[in-house]
């Protein structure tokens, strides 16, 4: 090993390990000039420490205090966490094991796309329909209704204009657009459950937030916004 | 309300004093230390979106803090020169070393901190002053360990000169 000063440094902080730290360590016990080099060097660490060190337990000022607990945090972030943390409502308990089954026999496709399902394939869009379609007309994410299996999470306006809207029914997770007269699914993912099972808190599929961050216009709408745009059916002013 | 932003808050509580601690050996002076701190807390939670969750928060906030310590020490500088007034520009470096000096503990130590350049100053407060390793501090940083290394070594050579008023040297 090529022995340096920073070498010798760097062992003073405790900073080195494995080989170096035994030849370092031989080399101290016949060179008292090493030696002499790392205990000061050790001193000037002690130096720091201890006059720094009483700061450390001071009571934090209240202006420190209160900026941590009164400064918002920024307004992505808030939708970022609503985005990741909507689907680990309760109702996934009630879902849990008929959509568990479903899933494990590769039914889903069936189940969503059956007369009664939520989707449908109209000249290469695929439209909600049905129980979706009218969770997307009528709930209100602010002013969650927990009934049913489906669920809204976040509206908001999309760069083109048009309101958007998440969702999540049994363990798909998406985002649909309000055209003319239906709503145009945008993203559509399954959204596995952290643990393996459909009763835990579930993450945003990437594919979705992804799709969300790219269109969404500003922040998510509020209670009085979301009111305002369902009065109006959704539809882009 | 929500969960995972009262976490970060309280993770951030945490920190406080080791954020304390690091400002006041970077800027000298309690008022202006807090000031940083201050200013380091709010722009981490106007800025949450940035801060990667899974990677560490302490690392992103003295990041924070020292970035901003950095602009702010620049930009004084600046206004200075524009002023042209060489004395003001001269006396920003030992600032914090003169408000310090009555506080007795302090004063030798700030001053030979506020004679290092920013860029050892930064390194000296992450592993001596708040005790990070090498690897913790380049993380900080965005360096390489050796550039964290190297910047050490000089700050350490003229911190012992100036703390003991000689510097052991040795002959490799």
């Amino acid at each position: 090993m090529n022995l340096t000063e920073e070498k010798l440094m760097a062992y003073a902080d405790g900073d080195i390990s494995g080989d170096e730290l035994h030849a370092i360590e031989a080399a101290l016990k016949t060179r008292p000039d090493l030696a002499a080099f790392v205990e000061q060097q050790r001193a000037l660490r002690r130096h720091f420490e201890t006059r720094f060190a009483s700061l450390a337990d001071e009571e934090i000022p209240d202006r420190l205090l209160n900026a941590l607990a009164r400064t918002p945090v920024s307004p992505r972030w808030r939708w970022q966490q609503r985005l990741a943390h909507w689907t680990s409502r309760p109702f996934l308990l009630r879902t849990a094991m008929p959509a568990a089954a479903a899933l494990a026999c590769g039914l889903v496709v069936g189940v969503v796309f059956a007369p009664q399902g939520s989707f449908r394939v109209d000249r290469g869009t695929m439209l909600a329909q049905g129980a979706l379609s009218a969770a997307l007309d009528t709930q209100l994410a602010s002013a969650q209704q927990a009934s049913g299996d489906i669920r809204v999470g976040i509206s908001f306006k999309a760069k083109d204009g048009r309101y958007c809207r998440t969702f999540s029914e049994a363990s798909l997770a998406g985002v649909a657009c309000r055209d003319a007269n239906s709503w145009a699914v945008a993203a559509l993912a399954s959204a596995p459950s952290e643990s393996g099972t459909y009763h835990m808190a579930s993450a945003m599929p990437d594919a979705v937030r992804d799709t969300v961050e790219k269109m969404i216009v500003g922040e998510p709408l509020d209670a009085a916004e979301e009111m305002s745009a369902r009065a109006q059916n959704w539809r882009a002013r | 309300m929500d969960a995972s932003t009262e976490a970060v808050r309280n993770q951030m509580a945490a920190l406080l004093p080791r954020l304390r601690r690091f400002a006041l050996s970077l800027a000298g002076d309690r008022a202006d230390a807090d000031d940083l701190v201050q200013d380091t807390v709010e722009r981490a939670l106007r800025n949450l979106h940035q801060w990667q969750q899974g990677t560490r928060l302490d690392s992103w906030m003295f990041r924070i803090a020292q970035n901003l310590w950095i602009d702010q020490t620049r930009a004084r500088r600046v206004r200075a020169v524009v002023a042209h007034d060489p004395e003001a520009a001269e006396k920003i470096a030992t600032d914090g070393a003169r408000d310090a000096e009555a506080r007795l503990a302090f004063a030798d130590t700030v001053k030979a901190l506020a004679e290092l350049p920013e860029d050892q100053r930064v390194v000296v407060s992450l592993v001596l002053v708040d005790g990070m390793s090498y690897r913790e501090a380049a993380d900080v940083l965005n360096v390489p360990m050796g550039t964290v290394t190297s910047r050490l070594a000089r700050a350490r050579t003229a911190l012992a000169a100036r703390v003991f008023g000689h510097a052991e040297a040795v002959d490799l």
